[in-house]
C-alpha cells in the first residue's frame, strides 16, 4: 500500500546465454535496464542502435499493412473491441511468430506495395480518361491531326469555335475559292472540328482564310495514328489497368486473411525491438555481459531463484539511492485506479509518502458530492461496472480508468439519495403529470436548494478537512525524515491557527443564522479558542522564517504568516465549487424534466416528455461528468497537493512485453 | 412603479441567460477553430481536443441555470409572485454576477483551452494537465455562480 521498495542489480552471464536471459527478463516483466557505466579494459557498449531501428521499421510496416488492410476489408468488431484487450498466446506460438515473421513482413511488403500500385493505377486511368475525352471529338477523323494532303490536295485539320455546318464553314471562307471541301468531324456548342481539302494550288490562300476566321490546329498532334485508333489504344491500356487492379485487389482480399497473424508480427518486432533498445545498455566483453537495472525488493527473491535454476550467471542485489530509484506505487484496486490521475500531476519524488490511499478517498467523496445524482450515478457505476464484468481481458489502463468512474459513480448514488436527486425530480414531476399525484422521495439528510448555506458550510467544511488531511500528511513526511520540529512549525502551527477559529466561528449569530443552528460555547472557552489561535498565528510568525537570518527571519515569518491566513481563506472558499456544480447537475435535471412536461399529461405529452428526458439527461450528463471529473482533479492538484505533495519521481517502466494485440500467456516457466 | 418589478427581474434573467452565453459561445467557437487545426494532424486526439473545446462552454450553463432559478422565483412556470420595484432590482442585481463573470470567464478560459489544444497537438499524453489550466479560469465563473445561486434563491425571502 505504498511505495514501493526498489532495489538495484547487477547481473553478469555468458554472452552466448543473453538472447535467452533478456527474453527471460522481458516476459518477466519486473525489472527495469538501466544504461550500464560498468567500466573496465576488456568491457564496451555494442550499438544496436540500428538493429533497433530495424525491428521497429518492420512493426511499423507491418502495422500500416494491417491498416490497409482493415480499412478495404474491415473486421466485424464491437464498437467496444477496444475493452476486449490484447489476445493471450502461448510462449510457443510466439516461436513460431519468430518462424514465420519474414513471410509475413514479405506479405505485409506485398500489401502496402499493391497500395501504392492501385493508387498510381487508378491516376493512370484518370489521365487515359481525360485524354480519350479529348480524342473523342477527333474520332470521326481516319487519318492522323497531321495529315497535310496529299501531292495534289492540301488538307487542314483544326476547329472553329460554335456550332458549325459544312455550308457556312464554305460561307465564312469565301465562296469564290472553289472546289473546296469541309467535313465536320464532331460538333458541339463550343466548338467544330473540321477537315477541309482543297487542291494544291489553292493551299495557300486556304490556309490564310483559314487563318483569318480563327481557325486553329489541334494541340499536340505529333501522331502519326489517327485519334480513332489511338483512343482504342488508350481504351486497351485502361482495361489493362483496371484488370490488374482487380487483380491486386483479389489478391489483398486473400491477405487480408492475414491480418491477425500481422498484427502478431507487428508486436514480435516491437518485442524485439525493445530487446535490442536494451542491449544497446549492456557493457559486454568478448564472452560475457553485464545488465544493471532496478527491481522491486518483493520481486527479488523469485527472480533471483529462477534465473539461477536456469542460467548460469551472477545476480548481486543492492540498496540504492532514493532519488535515483524509479518510483512504483502499490495500492488496492480500488486505490490504484488513480494512479493515472496521480501520475498526470507527477510521481512521488524522493523519500515522499504515496498519497494516492488518502487521495483516493477525498477524489471519490468530492466527484460524487459535485455530480451528486443517483440516477446518474447508477448509470455511470452500471456501465464501469458492466465493462468490467464483460471483458476481463481488458488493458490495464482502460481497466483502472472503469474502475475510477466505478468508485466515483458509487460515491455520486450516496450523495444522490442523501440530497434526493433522481435524475433531478423526475419522480415528482413525473407522478405530478402522468399519475396525478405527486409522489416523491424525501431526501436522507436535507434538499441542497431549502438550505443551500448548510450545504455550503458543509461543503467548506469537507474542505477544510481535506486541506487539514494535506498538512497532516506534511507532518507525516516530516517526521519520518526526522525532522519533528518542522512538523511542528510547518503543519501543526497552521492547524492551531486554523480549528479554533473555525470552532469560534461555528459558535457565532452569523453561523447560526446561515445554517439554523450554533454551537453555545462558554465565555471561557471561546476565549480560550482565540487565545489558541493566536498561538499558531504567533508559532507561524516565529519560525515560518526559520531559514533566514536577522531581522529577515521575523519579515519572513510575518509573510508567511499572511500567506497561511490568506491560504485557508481562499483553499477553502475553493470547494465552494463542490455545492455550485453540485446544484448545476440537479437545477439543470430539474429544468429538463420541467421542459419535457410542458405538453402536459396524455400520450403526445408523454412522447414529449420522454424524447426530452432521454436528450437533456444524457446532455446534462455528459457536460456534469466532465466539470465532476475535471475539477476533482484541480481540487486534488492545487488545493490538496500544494499542502504537502511535492512529485518529481521517475515513474518504473520495466522491461517488458509492450505490445498493442498479443499478450503471453504466462511468464517462463 | 410597482409593475416595473416584474420587468427589472426579468431583464436581470435575460442578463443571466445572454452574457454568458454569448461568452461560452465565443469561447466554444475560437477553441472549436484550434481543435479542428490539431486534429488536422492527428485525427486520434479528436474526443481529447473535444473536453478542451467543450470547456469554455459551462459558464453559458451555468448563466442558463440562474435564469431558470429566477423565472421560478418569479413564478414564470405557475403562479406569477408579487415583485416590488425593490425586489425586481435586486433580483436583476443577483444576476450580474454570473451575467459578466460568465461572459469574460468564457472567453478568457477559452484561451487556455487553445493553448492546452496546441499543448495536446504536441503531447497527446498530457491530456489532465491540458484540463487542469483552464479549469482554474472556471473557478471564478463558478464563484459567481455561487453568488447568484444563493442570491436568487433568498432574495424571495426578503421584505421588500
Amino acid at each position: 500500500m505504498a511505495v514501493v521498495k526498489m532495489n538495484g542489480f547487477r547481473l553478469a552471464a555468458m554472452r552466448r546465454d543473453r538472447k535467452r536471459i533478456l527474453e527471460f527478463l522481458q516476459y518477466k516483466g519486473v525489472t527495469e535496464i538501466k544504461e550500464s557505466n560498468f567500466t573496465g579494459e576488456a568491457f564496451s557498449k555494442v550499438d544496436t542502435h540500428n538493429d533497433y531501428i530495424y525491428y521497429l521499421k518492420n512493426s511499423e510496416r507491418a502495422a500500416k499493412a494491417v491498416k490497409a488492410l482493415d480499412e478495404r476489408f474491415p473486421r466485424q468488431k464491437s464498437a467496444l473491441a477496444f475493452l476486449e484487450g490484447r489476445k493471450a498466446i502461448s510462449p510457443e506460438a510466439i516461436v513460431s511468430a519468430a518462424e514465420n515473421a519474414s513471410d509475413l513482413m514479405k506479405s505485409a511488403e506485398t500489401v502496402l506495395s499493391h497500395v501504392d500500385e492501385i493508387i498510381e493505377a487508378r491516376a493512370k486511368i484518370a489521365q487515359c480518361e481525360t485524354h480519350e475525352a479529348i480524342l473523342t471529338s477527333w474520332e470521326a477523323l481516319p487519318v492522323s491531326e497531321t495529315f497535310q494532303g496529299t501531292a495534289y490536295t492540301a488538307a487542314f485539320i483544326g476547329s472553329l469555335s460554335g456550332a458549325r455546318t459544312e455550308q457556312s464553314v464554305l460561307d465564312l471562307i469565301g465562296r469564290d475559292l472553289a472546289p473546296v471541301h469541309a467535313e465536320i468531324i464532331y460538333t458541339s456548342p463550343e466548338q467544330t472540328n473540321l477537315f477541309i481539302i482543297a487542291p494544291r494550288a489553292m493551299g495557300d490562300d486556304l490556309g490564310k482564310r483559314l487563318a483569318g476566321i480563327g481557325f486553329t490546329k489541334p494541340a499536340a498532334p505529333e501522331q502519326d495514328k489517327p485519334p480513332g485508333e489511338r483512343k482504342r489504344d488508350l481504351e486497351g491500356v485502361r482495361a489493362e489497368l483496371e484488370a490488374s487492379i482487380n487483380k491486386m485487389e483479389s489478391e489483398l482480399k486473400e491477405l487480408a486473411r492475414l491480418a491477425p497473424d500481422l498484427e502478431t508480427t507487428e508486436d514480435y518486432y516491437a518485442m524485439r525491438a525493445e530487446k535490442y533498445r536494451v542491449i544497446n545498455r549492456l557493457a559486454q566483453s568478448k564472452h560475457t555481459f553485464i545488465l544493471e537495472g532496478y527491481v522491486p525488493e518483493r520481486d527479488v527473491e523469485a527472480l533471483k531463484q529462477a534465473l539461477e535454476k536456469n542460467f548460469t550467471l551472477s545476480f548481486e542485489v543492492f540498496e540504492v539511492d532514493e532519488g535515483e530509484a524509479p518510483v512504483y506505487l502499490e495500492n488496492a484496486k480500488y486505490v490504484s485506479a488513480l494512479t493515472g490521475v496521480l501520475e498526470s500531476y507527477s510521481m512521488p519524488g524522493a523519500g515522499e509518502f504515496d498519497p494516492l490511499p488518502v487521495m483516493s478517498f477525498f477524489y471519490y467523496l468530492m466527484f460524487g458530492l459535485m455530480f451528486s445524482d443517483a440516477g446518474y450515478g447508477l448509470i455511470l457505476a452500471g456501465a464501469c461496472g458492466f465493462c468490467l464484468w464483460k471483458f476481463k481481458n481488458m488493458d490495464e489502463n482502460w481497466k483502472s480508468n472503469l474502475r475510477m468512474f466505478l468508485m466515483c459513480g458509487v460515491s455520486t448514488v450516496f450523495w444522490g439519495v442523501v440530497f434526493s436527486s433522481y435524475f433531478g425530480d423526475v419522480v415528482s414531476v413525473f407522478s405530478r403529470v402522468f399519475l396525478g399525484r405527486e409522489v416523491s422521495i424525501p431526501p436522507l439528510w436535507f434538499a441542497p436548494l431549502d438550505k443551500p448555506m448548510l450545504l455550503l458550510m458543509f461543503c467548506l467544511g469537507l474542505g477544510i478537512i481535506h486541506l487539514s488531511a494535506g498538512y497532516l500528511l506534511k507532518a507525516r513526511h516530516l517526521i519520518a525524515r526526522g525532522k519533528p520540529m518542522d512538523a511542528l512549525f510547518d503543519s501543526f502551527f497552521p492547524l492551531l491557527l486554523m480549528y479554533p477559529l473555525v470552532i469560534v466561528f461555528m459558535g457565532s449569530e452569523m453561523f447560526g443564522d446561515m445554517v439554523g443552528f450554533r454551537l453555545s460555547l462558554p465565555g471561557w472557552l471561546n476565549s480560550g479558542l482565540l487565545w489558541a489561535a493566536l498561538l499558531g498565528m504567533a508559532g507561524i510568525a516565529l519560525t515560518a522564517g526559520r531559514a533566514s537570518r536577522g531581522a529577515g527571519r521575523y519579515i519572513s515569518g510575518l509573510y508567511a504568516l499572511y500567506n497561511t491566513l490568506a491560504g485557508w481563506l481562499s483553499d477553502t472558499l475553493s470547494y465552494s465549487r463542490l455545492l455550485a456544480l453540485g446544484l448545476a447537475t440537479g437545477v439543470i435535471a430539474s429544468v429538463m424534466n420541467q421542459l419535457g412536461s410542458m405538453a402536459g399529461g396524455g400520450p403526445i405529452g408523454f412522447i414529449l416528455f420522454i424524447l426530452v428526458f432521454a436528450i437533456g439527461q444524457a446532455l446534462n450528463f455528459g457536460i456534469n461528468v466532465l466539470g465532476a471529473y475535471v475539477h476533482s482533479n484541480r481540487l486534488a492538484y492545487v488545493e490538496f497537493f500544494g499542502k504537502f505533495y511535492e512529485g518529481g519521481g521517475r515513474k518504473f517502466k520495466p522491461f517488458g512485453v509492450h505490445t498493442k494485440h498479443i499478450k503471453i500467456e504466462e511468464a517462463v516457466k | 412603479m410597482d409593475k416595473l418589478g416584474i420587468a427589472f427581474a426579468m431583464l436581470g434573467m435575460a442578463i443571466a441567460s445572454f452574457l454568458p452565453g454569448w461568452g461560452s459561445a465565443k469561447g466554444v467557437g475560437m477553441a472549436g477553430q484550434s481543435a479542428a487545426a490539431a486534429v488536422t494532424e492527428d485525427p486520434d486526439i479528436f474526443s481529447k481536443v473535444l473536453i478542451l473545446q467543450l470547456l469554455p462552454g459551462t459558464q453559458g450553463i451555468y448563466g442558463l441555470l440562474i435564469a431558470f432559478m429566477t423565472m421560478s422565483q418569479l413564478g414564470l412556470f405557475g403562479v406569477p409572485a408579487e415583485v416590488s420595484l425593490a425586489k425586481g432590482l435586486a433580483y436583476l442585481a443577483a444576476c450580474l454576477p454570473i451575467g459578466i463573470v460568465g461572459l469574460f470567464s468564457a472567453i478568457h478560459q477559452a484561451k487556455v483551452s487553445i493553448a492546452s489544444i496546441n499543448l495536446l497537438a504536441k503531447r497527446p499524453d498530457q491530456l489532465s494537465k491540458g484540463m487542469v489550466m483552464p479549469a482554474l479560469v472556471e473557478t471564478y465563473a463558478i464563484l459567481a455562480l455561487l453568488i447568484s445561486l444563493l442570491s436568487v434563491i433568498n432574495v424571495g425571502k426578503i421584505a421588500i
